[in-house]
């Protein structure tokens, strides 16, 4: 058995100690080496628990045996698609950095994220999930208030005390989860299959928690308010991992819980309310952006109010497509937010009223945009449509017609990214005058999420077949 | 392996995938792209002539049990489609050749047209709506890039978003329609669903959804603004998207489900919608002054006719006059075309001196197109328009459709004699210019529409589910005496120098070219979104000062408290007396209570 999990570890930790030792002008490329190192090995699991069934890989070291907490690693069906979406989003982050615009300090955060993001995933325990979580938090926070704009300060400091909220809720709920499980335990599948057996008000308690916490990180409205501000202000390599990776540790917190705490059915129609408020919020909201990652924020927003739409249906088929929404989410914003720097780096500025005609510069930079579109919107063969299909399934089966209302936000999401294509993708001519043009390392990125994108899109049964598993 | 044949009718798309890799692209995109049609045409051929009938599916992916294939299936009715589109792609093809004679973008233009063409293929054999969707969605976006393929111009960014904006509408509602038919029926295979028996409410609403999301596609009223803007695409394409793709999707996939649709009771919406469609599309054409753009409201009028058609459920009248539109549209555009490129000039009224002299053949042909889209005997038309006026359910409906037979004869042959007036002082040499490339396809297709009369006789003993209408001596005869009177008043108003004008100032204009209203309609909405939008901003704000202000508070609460914190022991002495104090009277009280 390969220690796969230790291989990860190993490499993601070497490369921050040599990324912290060694000189700036390695960090690129160790970087890229550490990230590598990882997509391979993810890749190899998913076509390992593909070919042999999702044999459940597992490693395990005790830690707190006391408490039976151990420091355990497990590649769940869902675990593997986000660490799929993770290993992706890292290497494209890593790759599109480029050269110059790599820092010692960029790519120590960044692979510790990557580190805090893929412990987290795969943590077979509450106890590790936490730590990971605050980690990621640590990272971010690093992320934004070092590498991003003119604001990044504020921005940064914004996120923590948002985060710090939801650690506090996260991590008085795990407290009682432990003491209302019947035997005590942090374990996450054991809690799963147990979760019934606690008593309806500490379930009630444990619920409004959690919900809260993965409810600031995904973020739903009305806590949603750092987001746009943290989007916005990181540099590109943060914007994506932010976006990317750091809003799935709420939405798969968001799954566990909906998966641990049966009470969850009782408040179903709800949460799909709210998300459906949250959705429709997100895309008026970002009608009014004037800045471009600002805009792409919300519509992140937009895509992860659909992703609790799946997880509210409380059906088999809308949880199957709320994982391929993450992974779908996943790769699409980090690939906007990838060409909103690009487009960024080569007109000095953010505002759509400043971007015309960014065609005329870089080719590649506005197809990858519409191609991004087709993603979010959901057109087949981009690994949006099979997401949006299994999302709004299970939300149709659960909820009836009320369920596809949620789609009209869609609608009105792509209807306002076509218009930034005709106002400022192609239209006018300012984009050839452009100095800055998008550099290989970018397109390098772009070519790798668009890759992922139409693989998965194009060759789904892959991970459901894992995930159905 | 074989029955996977018709799968392989979608060769452009092997083309496109070429087209990119090809080393020295922009000159080798053309033949590959010719290739690549011919190849399916040939397919298609074989297709057409031996697997009527035949299915193939290949599955996709799985879920809970449930497979959701890639399903091709070549029924009678798919293989009309998939034969029209078959013939009319390399003509296209061709004759894009001589139209775009620029030196650059002939791979991007190839590649997008190439895909669009395999879309159109693709939709004609899906057997299911996981594969139509597929189709459907790709038409959308690679009509989407081609209307706007001359995106320097300046207004053509916003004809390409029109035309998107709305076909993604119908996008979103046709995958709702996906997910309430596999809910509701478990399977997504087309002849399966037309086998289910009873109506269910949701097999109602999706039907309701898939009927607005064909009159997205197929431009019908309250959708149909996009389509006279998506003028501003190259004519090749204009001629494509008109004849036998994209706009053609929505009008078969509702024939395709008709038996749903009468089994829900739900033909009157088509036919309403199919007048009302009509009626704006003959007042827009008769006021237009766009070549092109009085092409597009009449390929509007066609469509209407043929749901209105198929609102009388007479999928016959329906099928006839879609086949002969494929062949007269076409033809109408190239002919457009190569007068825009012969005389450089896209306003009607200024274009002049085209006819017999200046290029014989090419005027031939375009009076063949315009008698068949008027309907004279023999043509493909007057079968066409014959069969709609026939199949008329009511006097008011028949009288309607008289009226717009006689409407449309009369801007066809405006639309002929305008360009036809001679100016001596205009050079007629453009016209003598038209390449060969572009000559020969349309020379082919008026063959095409001297032939396509003989759809009449032919469809019924290729699909026999289609009861063929009879044509009566009383019906011809009024309907072509119509064309006639068209005929006269248009040459009376048109034909001479100074041509009746209407000015885009004037009354007649305003009330003919108004399309009820939707354009301005749509602006309204829209202002209305970006104010709700606004308004939603300002919210997001109002909650963010609202957070922050929580936050500045507590900085405020800790700036008041540290004061006491200072440092002093006269302070804390005096707090500790005060305290002692407070704590001697609370328990005073006590005491005394």
């Amino acid at each position: 058995m390969i220690p796969e999990f230790s291989i990860i570890f190993a490499a993601l930790a070497l490369g921050i100690v040599l990324a912290a030792l060694l000189e700036k002008r390695f960090s690129y490329y160790i970087g890229i080496a550490a990230t590598a190192i990882v997509l391979v090995v993810v890749l190899l699991i998913v076509a390992y628990e593909y070919v042999f069934g999702a044999s459940v890989m597992a490693q395990t070291y005790a830690y707190i045996p006391q408490f039976g907490v151990h420091v355990s690693f497990i590649a769940t069906p869902i675990s593997t698609v986000l660490l799929t979406m993770t290993a992706v989003v890292l290497f494209a982050a890593a790759l599109s950095s480029g050269k110059n615009g790599t820092s010692k300090g960029a790519t120590v955060l960044m692979l510790l994220f990557g580190l805090a993001a893929i412990g987290l995933f795969s943590s077979s325990n509450l106890i590790l999930f936490f730590i990971f979580w605050d980690v990621g938090v640590v990272a971010t926070f690093f992320m934004i208030s070092y590498m991003g704009s003119a604001n990044r300060r504020s921005a940064a400091l914004k996120f923590l005390v948002y985060s710090l909220g939801a650690s506090a809720a996260l991590l008085l709920g795990i407290i009682l989860i432990y003491f209302g499980t019947p035997v005590h335990s942090f374990n996450i599948a054991y809690i799963i299959s147990h979760g019934s057996l606690m008593p309806i008000g500490v379930q009630e308690s444990i619920f409004v928690l959690l919900f809260v916490a993965f409810m600031i990180k995904m973020p739903i409205f009305p806590l949603h308010s750092w987001m746009a501000d943290a989007y916005t202000e990181s540099s590109t390599q943060g914007s994506m991992l932010i976006s990317g990776v750091l809003s799935k540790f709420g939405a798969y917190g968001m799954l566990l819980l909906f998966l641990m705490m049966p009470i969850a059915a009782k408040y179903s129609t709800y949460i799909l309310a709210l998300a459906a408020i949250s959705a429709f919020y997100a895309v008026l909201v970002a009608i009014n952006q004037s800045d471009m990652k600002r805009l792409i924020s919300y519509i992140s927003m937009l895509d992860m109010s659909i992703i609790l739409v799946g997880i509210a249906s409380i059906t088999v088929i809308g949880r199957e497509g709320s994982i391929y929404g993450m992974l779908a989410h996943g790769l699409g914003i980090a690939l906007l937010f990838l060409v909103a720097g690009s487009i960024e780096g080569m007109f000095g500025s953010r505002s759509i009223k400043f971007i015309r005609g960014v065609v005329e510069g870089s080719a590649s930079a506005a197809y990858s945009f519409m191609l991004g579109i087709f993603s979010l919107t959901g057109v087949p063969l981009t690994v949006g449509f099979i997401a949006d299909l299994l999302i709004f399934i299970g939300a149709f089966s659960a909820f009836g017609l009320y369920g596809l209302i949620p789609l009209g936000a869609i609608l009105l999401a792509g209807g306002l990214l076509y218009l930034i294509v005709s106002r400022s993708i192609v239209n006018g001519r300012n984009g050839a005058e452009a100095p800055y043009l998008p550099t290989a390392s970018q397109k390098a990125g772009y070519a790798v999420l668009l890759l992922f994108i139409f693989a998965f899109g194009m060759l789904p049964f892959i991970l459901l077949k894992i995930i159905g598993s | 392996m074989l029955q996977a044949l018709p799968l392989l009718s979608v060769a452009p798309l092997i083309a496109a995938a070429l087209i990119i890799l090809a080393i020295h692209r922009d000159r080798a995109a053309k033949y590959i792209a010719l290739a690549g049609s011919v190849l399916s045409l040939i397919i298609i051929t074989v297709v057409a002539l031996y697997y009527v009938g035949g299915t193939y599916r290949v599955s996709w992916f799985s879920l809970q049990g449930y497979s959701f294939n890639i399903t091709t299936s070549v029924l009678p009715l798919n293989a009309l489609l998939l034969a029209l589109v078959g013939i009319v792609t390399p003509l296209i093809f061709l004759y894009s050749f001589g139209y775009m004679d620029t030196k650059s973008e002939q791979s991007r233009y190839y590649f997008e047209i190439s895909l669009f063409a395999a879309a159109m293929m693709l939709f004609a054999i899906s057997g299911n709506f996981i594969t139509m969707f597929i189709a459907w969605e790709m038409l959308g976006i690679t009509s989407y890039l081609l209307i706007g393929f001359w995106y320097a111009k300046k207004v053509v960014p916003d004809a390409a978003r029109k035309a998107i904006s709305t076909i993604i509408i119908g996008d979103i509602l046709f995958l709702a329609a996906i997910i309430v038919l596999w809910s509701a029926y478990r399977t997504l295979n087309i002849s399966a669903l037309l086998s289910i028996a009873g109506s269910t409410v949701y097999l109602k609403v999706a039907l309701a959804f898939i009927l607005v999301a064909a009159f997205t596609k197929s431009a019908q009223f309250p959708f149909n603004e996009w389509l006279s803007d998506a003028m501003e695409g190259p004519t090749p394409v204009s001629a494509f998207l008109h004849s036998s793709t994209m706009v053609k999707a929505g009008v078969f996939l509702v024939a395709i489900l008709l038996p749903l649709y009468v089994k829900a009771g739900m033909l009157m919406p088509i036919l309403a919608i199919g007048l009302i469609t009509a009626i704006i599309a003959v007042m827009n054409a008769l006021s237009e002054h766009h070549i092109k753009k009085i092409l597009a409201y009449s390929t509007m009028e066609d469509l209407a006719l043929m749901f209105i058609a198929l609102g009388f459920n007479a999928i016959f009248a329906a099928m006839l006059l879609f086949v002969v539109q494929t062949f007269y549209k076409a033809l109408l555009f190239m002919s457009a075309g190569s007068i825009m490129k012969a005389t450089g000039e896209e306003n009607i009224y200024k274009t002049y001196n085209f006819g017999f002299k200046t290029n014989k053949l090419l005027y031939i042909s375009t009076i063949i197109g315009v008698l068949s889209l008027a309907g004279i005997f023999p043509l493909g038309g007057f079968f066409g328009k014959l069969g709609i006026d026939t199949s008329a359910s009511s006097m008011y409906i028949y009288v309607a459709l008289v009226a717009i037979d006689f409407l449309s004869s009369v801007y066809i042959f405006r639309w002929l004699y305008l360009p036809s007036r001679k100016d001596s002082y205009l050079s007629s040499f453009g016209y003598r210019t038209v390449p060969r490339s572009m000559l020969a396809p349309i020379a082919i297709l008026a063959v095409l529409v001297l032939a396509s009369g003989l759809a009449y006789f032919m469809l019924p003993m290729y699909y026999a589910a289609m009861p063929k209408f009879s044509i009566g001596i009383i019906d011809p005869l009024i309907e072509t005496a119509l064309v006639l009177a068209g005929l006269g008043i248009a040459y009376i108003l048109y034909s001479r120098g100074r041509a009746t004008h209407v000015d885009a100032s004037s009354m007649e204009y305003k009330l003919l070219h108004n399309s009820f209203f939707i354009n301005a309609f749509y602006v309204y909405l829209l202002k209305g979104i970006e104010l709700l939008g606004e308004g939603f901003d300002a919210l997001n704000d109002a909650i963010n000062s609202v957070i922050n202000g929580g936050a500045y508070s507590f900085i405020l609460l800790g700036n008041a408290l540290k004061r006491i914190e200072n440092g002093s022991i006269n302070t804390y002495a005096i707090a500790f007396a005060a305290g002692i104090v407070f704590l001697v009277i609370v328990f005073a009280m006590n005491l005394i209570k």
